[in-house]
């Protein structure tokens, strides 16, 4: 039988949950698999350095039974991802990877499911290989062929039978970082590599209480700018001020480097920190 | 400063730049050229994420005025190699798993490329002092230690 085309089969199985926000009937989607046997898997949280793209591919691979490789891991776009929160508090893998987890063992339980119904043989009668379902005689069923060109959509569920962690053969092993080749050779845009037409540069004059978040002095210390005293950067586009908030603005950034250093900003006299060498003084003193 | 129209070789095409003369290397690299490579880290000199190669010697892009630039090849991380063809020290970072963010990367490959252009078989101390000012602040030092021994030649896998 002729490879069949991927385009003619468009169907894919989902894993996906009602969104928490948004219209009726909009939905967040955990797992998706493909007719052609692409896997996407979607957190909501971003790889800061921690390698979660790594770690969240290991788990849903391990769950789904298919290849570490075939697995890819879309982070942090929001028009794509399940609404997680901010990624914070090492809670990627102990908070945010359950619900992925259990996706992928649900896919995994239908498809075998299917594939035990296709190939006439029991569940236990199965085994798994990168998505391919194998039975006796080497009769085998994969992934893509089971979901064809239906589009499957599952609800997510946390009552699902998960692999032992005895039969782990992905999660757990030392795999390499999938984001670091790039990152040595300068591939990827951080935040800070975000260029956009048009974009302007600013740097921020801070107060003379910079780190201090309390008192009175807190926004009103500021008395004037002299404006004259960038008058002559070229490109200067604005200065900003919102109560004690000074910034400068530039069509180039070496620009507004010059003129955050050079900006006359005159500031009220602002208390001094507390000695912190003699506690309990210290501590006295901020006590009603 | 007026500005002026300053030529510059950066990894090995030549860039005609309007900018102030004092300008920092580093803006023209980042924001003329969209080189992702250099970072901007404190802009003071001291963390060493802007670290690129000038005529083979480590320097810290953001306080280099590229006034002082012309005439000389300056060399970045995306010059050093690619993902399909990367340079043995990137290999070796890469091997090694020598990064978690990665904003210190540039600087950490950049000089230990210039150490071993100058001293091909370094020692220890040599490492050490090679990338002393270059902090990192997810604290991959070990790891990273051991990718400047790799590129040095001095892992068991590497030698063969």
């Amino acid at each position: 039988m002729a490879a069949p085309d991927p385009d003619r089969r468009p169907g894919s199985l989902s894993v996906i949950r009602a969104a928490g926000s948004g219209a009726e009937g909009t939905f967040e989607t955990f797992i998706k698999i493909k007719a052609d046997g692409a896997v996407t898997a979607f957190n909501g949280h971003v790889d800061l350095g921690t390698g979660i793209r790594t770690a969240l591919g290991q788990i849903v691979a391990e769950e789904l039974d298919v290849s570490f490789a075939r697995v890819v891991v879309v982070l942090g776009d929001t028009s794509q991802v399940p609404n997680q929160g901010a990624t914070i508090a090492s809670e990627t893998i102990q908070i945010t990877a359950v619900p992925l987890r259990n996706a992928a063992a649900q896919a995994r339980h239908f498809l075998i499911a299917r594939a035990a119904e296709r190939l006439e043989l029991s569940v236990d009668e199965l085994v798994i290989e990168d998505g391919l379902v194998r039975g006796r005689d080497n009769r085998s069923i994969s992934y893509g062929e089971l979901i064809a060109g239906e589009t499957i959509r599952l609800e997510l569920t946390d009552d699902v039978q998960l692999k032992s962690v005895d039969a782990y053969t992905i999660v757990g092993q030392s795999v390499p970082r999938t984001d670091l080749p790039a990152k040595a050779t300068g591939e990827p845009v951080y935040v800070h590599d975000v260029r956009v037409p048009g974009m302007l540069h600013g740097r921020v004059v801070r107060p003379p209480y910079a780190g201090v978040d309390a008192g009175p002095f807190v926004g009103t210390s500021l008395i004037a700018i002299d404006e004259a005293s960038v008058g002559d950067i070229p490109g200067l586009v604005a200065i900003v001020r919102i109560g004690d908030f000074v910034g400068v603005v530039a069509e180039r950034e070496e620009n507004a480097v010059k003129a955050a250093a050079r900006l006359k900003v005159s500031w009220k006299a602002t208390p001094t920190l507390p000695n912190l060498s003699d506690v309990e003084t210290a501590l006295r003193a901020t006590s009603p | 400063m007026t500005q002026s129209t300053i030529r510059l070789t950066v990894n090995g095409r030549i860039h005609d730049v309007t900018a102030a003369p004092d300008t920092a290397l580093l803006y023209v690299l980042r924001n003329d050229l969209e080189l992702n490579g250099p970072k901007f880290g404190c802009g003071l000199g001291e963390c060493g994420a802007c670290t690129v190669l000038i005529d083979g010697l480590a320097a810290r892009s953001c306080v280099i005025p590229i006034s002082g630039c012309i005439k000389r090849d300056i060399l970045t991380l995306e010059g050093l190699g690619s993902r399909d063809h990367p340079d043995p020290v990137q290999d070796a970072f890469i091997r090694e798993q020598a990064a978690q963010c990665g904003y210190c990367l540039n600087g950490m490959i950049m000089a230990t490329k210039a150490l071993l252009k100058r001293t091909p078989h370094p020692s220890e101390t040599d490492m050490r002092e090679a990338l002393r000012y270059h902090l990192c602040r997810c604290g991959a030092h070990v790891e990273i230690m051991r990718a400047v021994k790799r590129a040095a030649g001095y892992t068991e896998e590497a030698r063969d």
